[in-house]
Formats: C-alpha cells, structure tokens, sequence
C-alpha cells in the first residue's frame, strides 16, 4: 500500500516539489529577465525615440516644458510626406538596396573560395596570409578614401552608385574572407575525403558536400556584407555626390542636416523606414547567423 | 516700289564710302575682333562659343536656407540653358565639404567649381585652383572694390584663386520683447552688458547658451568675444602666432565667467544645432548664431519670433577694445583639372555680379563681400525690421586668422577647434595659465608645421 506524504493538510511532497520547481525556475526566469532588462532597454531606447520622433510635430519635439517621451499633441506623417515629396529618398532606397545586393554577392563569389582556399588548401604561409586579409580590414576607411579616389577616377565611376558597388568589396572581402576560413575550420575533412574517394574533384567535393553544409557561414558572410555596405557614409561622401545616385545614409545627411537645421522628424523617418523592416528580416535569419559567427570564432 | 528706292538709297550711299571712312571702319572692325576674346560676352548675355555645348558642375553646400538650394539651381541651370551649357549642382552637408574636395584633388576629377564653406583653405589647395584674378577685378570695380576679409579668404600672394561668394553673419539673438523688459536689463550694446543679462537670466530660469565644444558655432563666437577683446590670431602676413598676449588672458577670463555666472554645463556637449533647439525652446536668453536660427521660428514660433531681435545697436556689442563679429566665410574655386574652365569663369562672373539674387533668395543670409551692395537699403535686409541691423554688417565682420589672412595653419587651428578646447579646460580647471599653455602650444605647433 502506498503510502502518500503529506507536509501540510492535503498537501503531496510531489506536488509540492513540482511547485518548488515552478518557483524556482520562475525566480530563474525572472532574475534572467531583470539582467536582460536594461540591455533591452539600450537596445530598444533609440528605435522607440526614432519611431516617436518620426511622428510627432516639431514643437512637440523641441518642447522642453513637456514629458518627452510621449505624444503631447496629435501624431503627424508630415515628416514621411517631407521624405518622399521633398527629397529623392525613393532613390536612395533603391540606390541602397541595389548597393548592397550586388556587394553582397560579390563578397560572396570572393570571400567563399577565399576563405576556403585558407582554411583547406595547404598554402605555404595561409594563416599569416588570413591575419594580413583581417588586418586590411582594420584601417580606417579615413586614411584609405584619398588613395581609392584616385583609383575611382580611373574607372571613370565617380559620382555614381557603381564606384560604391566597386568600392566597398575592399572591406567587405577582407572581412568575410576572415569570417569564412574560421568557418570552414570547423568543418570535418572526412565529409570532403569520403566524396573524393567517391570520385569528385576538389572543386566537385566542395560543392556537394561543403556548401551544403556552410549556409550558416556564408549567411553570415551576407549579413554582414549587406550591413556594412547599408552603414557606409565616408567612402559615399567622396566618391558620390549626384543626389539621385546617393544610398540613403548620404542621402539623409546632405538633405536633411542643414549646417545647424536639423529636420529631426524626417531623419528619423528615413532612418525607420530601412531600419525596422531589415531588422525584421534578419530576425529571421538570427539563429543561422549566431551559428555562422560563433563557429567562425572558435578557429 | 519703296523698297526698291531704299535699295537704290542704300547702293548710292555705299558707292559714296570715302577712303578715310573705309579705313576707319576696317580698322575699328580688326580692333574689335582682336578683342573680342580678352571681353567677357557672358556678361551681355552671350556665352563665348567655346562654352557652348559644354557641360559644368557644381559642388556646394546644402543651404541653411532651403528654398536658396532649390532657387540656386534654378539660376544655375537657367544659365546653362542661356548659353547652351549643361548645368549641374550637387549639395552636400557642409561639414563634409573639406573631405570631399580632398578625395576629388586626389582623384584629379570631380566638379568644375567647388565651395569652401567656414573651414577656408585657399593656401592650402591655391596650387590647383584657377587663377580667377580677372574675374574678381572685374567683380570688384564693378560694385565698389571688395571688403577687405574678401582678399583675406580668397587670396594668396596677390592673386585671387577664389571667388568670394557671400558670409554668414553671427549676431545676436536676444530676447528684447519680453525677458529684457522684464528683467529691466541693459541694451546688450557690449559684453559686460550681456554677462549681466546671462546672470539674470540663469537666476530666473534663461541661461544664455554659446557652445564651447567641437562645433562651428563654438568657433565663431567665441572668436568675436576674443577679437572683441583684442586678441589676434597672427600677424598681418598670417606667418608669425600672436595669440600668447595679455589680451588672450582678458579675453580667457572674461568668458570663463561669462559661461559660469550665465550658462548651464551642456553647452559643452553642444554641436551646431543646440543653439537653435535652446532658441527655438524658448528657455535661452539670447544666443549667438547665424539667421537660420531666427527663420527655424519665424513660422512654427510666431511669439518667440516676435520677441527676438538680432543684433545690437552697431552690430556688434563692444568688447575691452572693439567691436568684433566673426562670419563664416564661403568662396567658390575653379579645379585646375576641370575640362570647362571658360565655363566655370563665366558662370562665376555672372553669378559674382548678381548679389540681388544671393541676399534675396536667400532671405538675407548670405551677405555680400562687395561694398557697393552695402547702399542702404540692402535688398531683403532692408525691407525687413528683424535684420535691418545686418546692412551694417561690413564695419565689424572679420574672419578667423585676424588680423592676417585665412591660412592654412589658421583654417587648422580653427577645424582642430583649439579655442573651445582652450577655454573648455579653463573652464574645467580654473587653471588659466595652464589652458593657455596647453593651447598656444597646440597653435605654434600646426603654425611650425606648415613652415617646415
């Protein structure tokens, strides 16, 4: 016969331990969210006053008497309709997004054998070779923009969005190439090996059986190409100054910051309209690129 | 039948020509042909046929005064439709000038003409400029000779490699309409009158605001508080420092307690823009900036635009030793590797020429460097109460480098903004011999720099 224990009046042990596991792991669950609080909160803050600013009135926003975190009087488009009517922010989209693709894939077609080459092929001096390519990354684009000018003058693109589409693989490349070699590190040779000895070639056994298994990495690699390229301002300021060929970080800073007249609200539209649908984008593809980048990290 | 008399007419006054006449007019027929390409036919209207069907570009800011971007290019592609050039003006912000006009001389290509905006650096890039001298001549004894800060920005070694465009004026600000009055506080005719009015008003809730940070703004007003008390930059050659003076200290200490006794911390923090927020929020007593401040409330402030004044009486409030205001000057420059040089002479005479339309469109802002437009009254400013003050601008303007010209170690003693910093550590520190130690050394040595 079993016997039930109990600790109070109609009180089980199990059911009780249960509770105890509930409490415990909703202490756990609590103090994990108090310590992701005030991240959250450095993290969400300039979205949330972005997308406040976007709507609200001048005078609103310059009103000092006033709590400024909300609305004091009726929202507005008025800074969208200033964007769109007032400035080639169409354009700009545009001019960003064709930027940004097409570095992308040339990041991609280049970082990839790259990357590969480094970590596979037994290169004489490969690793100092990945450090040069990482390094070459790490000079600033101030000290690098006067000597590329030169070399865009040459190719007669000055002045529009193809210098950037030529420009910016100079440290997209370097970095993904980086990202990429730590990536296929991680890789077992064997899967390689084994399609070999089925006959494939080196290049046929990278496409089956490498690729297959690099989405993550290379995911990565577009991540950050794409964002990269989206960020610039330097390197478009000098080597792009039509205002229909400008991507949208140039394009906001010359039309909507005048000397010491700001257009808070339309630079805050601008800045919400490209910024919350790519974040919405990547959040789909967040758990590919924590793979890619941490794996890329521990080689 | 009449026209066949005229016809008849005009044979027997052609059989007629004496030989004398025949000579003269053949002579006079050569001597105009020999001149015609030393005259500048653009300025009847005509393009010089070498233009024609030429393409020019323009590189410039974009304007504080919006509605002068969209009113520029108009004028600019309206005279490339005049003389059957192709025209094209880009606007870029105009702290990014200097790093754009670096990338197009490495590049060698780029604008026919660019601007240079506050930061001048006429000695610095003179070399690859175009020697606009005539163009400026001309310019010049056409309205009345050019101010002298015009030869100081846009000049070197007598040459002129630059046309001046137009200054922005920095006045005051001031609350004359309502804070004044209720404060019962002096006319802010000088700066002891203004560190009064400061005081008051921080005690009542109106701090006044000067940036002293990393700004243009920060720049230009606390220059005129120092000129205002007499010190110089460099001497008039613009090759010897001349900021190590007693006046420095008086200057130093004067705005040490200007900013203590009359202004909050964040001006430290401030950038180009926070005077016109601190403005435009109604809490400031008065500040030091350029138009745009005013325009920025005209319309969504009509109150507080009101109450505001610009200026002082004899534009500038009086120092230890004068009157100083100090502009941000703008000059335009032909590349040297431009492919439409003739163009960009052409078009930069006819828009020289046409200060109606720059103080005009502008509301006022831009400010002539030519004497002549100096009549009162002045288009724009003239018809205007609020600026009417601006027309006496050219007794007080000065630019950076005072007394010498606007060098290249001057441009970068003002874009290192070693004045703010100066005075942001005395302010800090309390230690004035120290922060001035620290900033003349910071001075000597860009001015070293460029001797060697």
């Amino acid at each position: 016969m079993n016997t039930v224990h109990t600790l109070g009046p109609g009180l089980p042990v199990a059911q009780h331990a249960t509770r105890q596991a509930h409490a415990r792991a909703a202490r756990r669950r609590l103090l994990v969210y108090l310590g992701l609080t005030p991240f959250v909160i450095i993290a969400v803050f300039p979205v949330f006053w972005m997308a406040i600013t976007s709507f609200k009135t001048d005078a609103d926003l310059v009103n000092p008497a006033v709590f400024p975190f909300w609305f004091h009087q009726p929202p507005t488009l008025e800074h969208f309709t200033y964007l769109f009517q007032h400035t080639y922010y169409g354009d700009w989209i545009f001019n960003t997004l064709t930027i940004a693709v097409l570095v992308s894939i040339i990041t991609l077609l280049t970082a990839v054998p790259a990357g590969y080459a480094l970590a596979r092929v037994a290169l004489p001096a490969a690793e100092k070779l990945g450090i040069g390519i990482f390094c070459a990354y790490l000079i600033p684009p101030i000290l690098l923009f006067i000597p590329l000018s030169r070399i865009v003058a040459l190719t007669h693109l000055i002045d529009t969005k193809w210098a950037l589409v030529v420009i910016y693989p100079t440290f997209t490349i370097p970095f993904c190439t980086w990202l990429l070699s730590g990536f296929f590190k991680t890789i077992p040779a064997e899967i390689e090996e084994a399609a070999q000895v089925d006959g494939c070639g080196r290049l046929a056994a990278f496409v089956r059986t490498v690729v297959p298994v690099s989405w993550a990495g290379m995911l990565t690699a577009v991540i950050f190409a794409f964002t990269l390229s989206m960020q610039d301002f330097l390197y478009s300021l000098a080597f792009v100054s039509v205002s229909d060929q400008k991507p949208i970080p140039l394009g906001v800073a010359t039309d909507l910051m005048r000397g010491d007249v700001y257009f808070w609200g339309s630079l805050m539209a601008g800045a919400l309209l490209v910024g919350v649908p790519v974040a919405i984008l990547y959040s789909f593809f967040l758990d590919q690129f924590i793979t890619g980048i941490t794996s890329a990290a521990i080689k | 039948m009449a026209r066949q008399a005229a016809r008849r007419s005009r044979a027997r006054s052609d059989r007629s020509m004496t030989r004398r006449q025949f000579l003269s007019t053949a002579s006079a027929g050569v001597a105009g042909a020999a001149l015609l390409p030393l005259t500048a036919p653009w300025t009847a209207g005509a393009a010089p046929a070498q233009i024609r069907g030429s393409s020019l570009r323009i590189l410039t800011w974009s304007h504080f005064v919006p509605a002068y971007d969209t009113a520029f290019d108009k004028y600019a592609n309206d005279w490339g439709v005049a003389n059957d050039v192709t025209v094209r003006v880009d606007h870029i912000n105009i702290d990014d000038l200097p790093a754009r006009v670096a990338a197009e001389l490495s590049a060698g290509a780029g604008h026919d003409i660019i601007q240079q905006n506050g930061v001048i650096q006429t000695t610095l890039y003179y070399q690859h400029w175009v020697d606009v001298s005539d163009v400026t001549q001309k310019l010049g004894q056409d309205a009345g000779g050019w101010l002298p800060m015009a030869e100081n920005v846009a000049a070197v070694k007598g040459q002129w490699y630059a046309v001046p465009e137009f200054y922005i004026p920095q006045p005051i600000m001031w609350r004359a309409g309502d804070l004044w009055k209720q404060y019962n506080l002096p006319e802010p005719t000088t700066w002891d009158n203004l560190r009064t009015a400061a005081r008051v008003g921080k005690s009542k809730g109106h701090p006044a605001g000067f940036a002293i940070s990393h700004c243009n703004d920060a720049n230009h007003n606390w220059r005129a508080v120092f000129y205002a008390f007499g010190v110089q930059e460099a001497d008039p050659t613009g090759r010897e420092v001349r900021w190590d003076s007693k006046a420095l200290r008086d200057a130093m200490k004067f705005s040490r307690a200007l900013w203590s006794e009359g202004m909050t911390s964040e001006v430290f923090s401030w950038d180009n823009v926070s005077d016109n927020r601190y403005l435009d929020s109604g809490v400031a007593i008065y500040i030091h900036d350029a138009l745009s401040s005013l325009r920025s409330i005209q319309d969504s402030n009509p109150t507080l635009y009101a109450n505001c004044n610009v200026g002082v009486p004899g534009a500038e409030p009086i120092g230890s030793v004068r009157r100083a205001a100090v502009v941000d000057p703008t000059i335009l420059a032909i590349w040297k590797f431009s492919k439409n040089i003739p163009a960009a002479k052409a078009f930069l005479e006819h828009y020289g020429a046409d200060v109606n339309f720059s103080l005009t469109a502008s509301k006022g802002y831009n400010m002539p460097y030519l004497k002549s437009w100096y009549k009162k009254p002045m288009p724009s400013l003239g018809s205007d109460p609020k600026v009417t003050i601006l027309q006496d601008w050219d007794k007080v303007a000065l630019v950076f480098g005072y007394p010498g010209p606007a060098t290249a170690p001057a441009a970068e003693v003002l874009s290192t903004f070693v004045l703010p910093d100066m005075l942001a550590r005395y302010c800090h520190s309390n230690d004035l011999e120290g922060s001035i130690k620290w900033g003349v050394g910071q001075i000597k040595g860009i001015y070293a720099k460029y001797k060697s």
